[in-house]
């Protein structure tokens, strides 16, 4: 198991040394930090910035929309998923509305989101309405896959209600919720990045990104781009160790 | 004594119990021996209220605990063998009279060394003596046992028959016990119903409790006894 672990990590630092090798190398070829900086040059943007006493304010804010929109979409998703899971004519009320908002594009939500809210509010809003499908549609999944002898053997020794939510069916959804939430999240910090990019609040990554295309400052685009990969990157990890613990 | 009176249960078209009548004694292990597929899963779950039926009544059940052994453990796989038996327990005792009563069922069936670990750490035979442990420990006065022993090798078979048997010899309950094996049936019954389908009507009861039967498979009763139910259950085919 182990040597399985540290062969994996070998593996993926060749990984990514390799990427940032090719990377130099088109840089090379490309010739012009102004188009496509040097995977250097983005490093030392990032150090710049990291020293700078507004990054934090701008990580935080981003972030806090980050966790706000997906702390109401697993909240939301989880309890509607749940009920539309066990109950198929609810389901069938829910369904088109999910369609709906999955078919519709990122954009036309981010427009309408910007006419009806202030500019902080409209990542989280956006952010919202594309977590929450995902993870409802994960729970729905999960709760149907449910082993109906085993739902049958607990009905039969009249097991409560609140075990059988507890203990059979958040249980059995685990594996659909951990993938849900990891999607979930890693598609939220996108899409709030974007709907900041277009909604300009004072502070946030998204905004930052849009002031360095305005200035075209490539390297600090591509620093703050390295920066969200990193959190989000991060925010799946805690996802997936939170799982674990509770898959126990 | 449980009875049932004029049972009548159809599946879309098909009759499947038509005036079936039959009782269940008390404190005894009845058998209803009968080929795969003739209906008799489908009287478990009449019994157990899993399945609605179309007429008639079945007395003596009213306000019952009912304890279940199904042919598969139906097991936790994220629950413990302790947490196992305690979720079914839990609106029942108090927390120290819960434990009391897992630990007990437990050492009876040889499980309490594995208390802490979960189904996947045990093998089939251990798993299905969990099962009935959790059966026993629920504090029920009828037992239904649908083809519980199905599909285990001859040796694990009579070690889960010897638990169950164990169990139940000090702990005597109301048993409705449900296969297709004439062995098992005559190891752990004290009547056996043999029923065939179209509908389903009981063409002999053997009163195995009755006799001076000792259930040794290698003496002369067992395979006269055994014979004639083979008899009666090959005239059907």
């Amino acid at each position: 198991m182990k040597i399985s672990t540290i062969k994996n990590n070998q593996n993926r630092i060749v990984g990514i040394t390799l990427w940032l090798i090719t990377w130099q190398i088109v840089y090379w070829i490309i010739g012009k930090d102004i188009y496509f900086p040097s995977p250097i040059s983005v490093v030392s943007t990032i150090l710049t910035l990291v020293k700078s006493p507004e990054f934090y304010v701008v990580v935080s804010s981003t972030t806090i929309r980050v966790f706000i929109s997906f702390l109401i979409s697993a909240v939301l998703g989880v309890s509607l998923g749940y009920i539309c899971g066990i109950n198929k004519k609810i389901y069938e009320l829910f369904e088109p509305m999910m369609v709906f908002i999955r078919s519709t594009p990122i954009i036309s939500i981010i427009i309408i989101a910007i006419i009806w809210f202030s500019s902080s509010n409209v990542p989280i809003f956006t952010g919202f309405l594309m977590c929450f499908p995902i993870i409802w549609a994960n729970m729905v999944e999960g709760i149907r896959s449910t082993d109906k002898k085993l739902l049958e053997m607990c009905h039969l020794y009249k097991v409560s209600k609140i075990d059988i939510f507890k203990k059979v069916y958040i249980k059995s959804s685990i594996p659909y919720l951990s993938a849900g939430f990891s999607s979930a999240l890693g598609i939220g910090w996108k899409v709030v990045a974007a709907a900041e990019a277009l909604s300009l609040p004072k502070y946030g990554i998204g905004t930052n990104l849009f002031n360095s295309k305005t200035y075209i400052q490539v390297p600090e685009l591509l620093a703050w781009t390295v920066i969200i990969i990193f959190i989000s990157y991060i925010f799946e990890i805690l996802v997936k160790i939170s799982f674990k613990k509770i898959e126990g | 004594m449980i009875k049932i009176n004029r049972l009548k249960k159809n599946y879309d078209s098909k009759k499947i119990f038509n005036d079936f009548n039959m009782n269940i004694e008390p404190y005894e292990i009845t058998c209803i021996l009968g080929p795969s597929g003739v209906g008799k899963t489908t009287l478990f779950n009449v019994i157990s209220g899993l399945t609605d039926y179309e007429g008639g009544e079945i007395t003596g059940i009213e306000n019952r605990n009912i304890s279940y052994l199904f042919q598969e453990p139906r097991l936790l796989p994220w629950l413990t063998v302790y947490e196992n038996i305690d979720i079914v327990l839990k609106n029942i005792y108090p927390e120290k009279k819960r434990n009391e009563v897992i630990t007990h069922h437990l050492e009876m069936v040889g499980l309490i060394e594995y208390i802490n670990n979960k189904p996947e750490e045990l093998s089939g035979g251990m798993k299905q003596r969990l099962a009935i442990a959790r059966t026993f420990a629920y504090p029920s006065s009828l037992l239904l046992m649908d083809e519980p022993f199905q599909g285990l090798d001859v040796k694990l078979k009579n070690d889960i028959i010897g638990s169950f048997l164990k169990l139940w010899e000090k702990d005597k309950r109301t048993v409705l016990f449900i296969t297709h094996d004439i062995d098992e049936a005559l190891k752990v019954s004290d009547q056996i119903y043999i029923i065939q389908d179209n509908p389903v009507k009981i063409s002999q009861v053997e009163h195995i409790i009755d006799s001076k039967f000792s259930r040794d498979i290698y003496g002369d009763d067992y395979w006269k006894i055994r014979k004639r139910i083979t008899k009666i259950l090959t005239s059907q085919l």
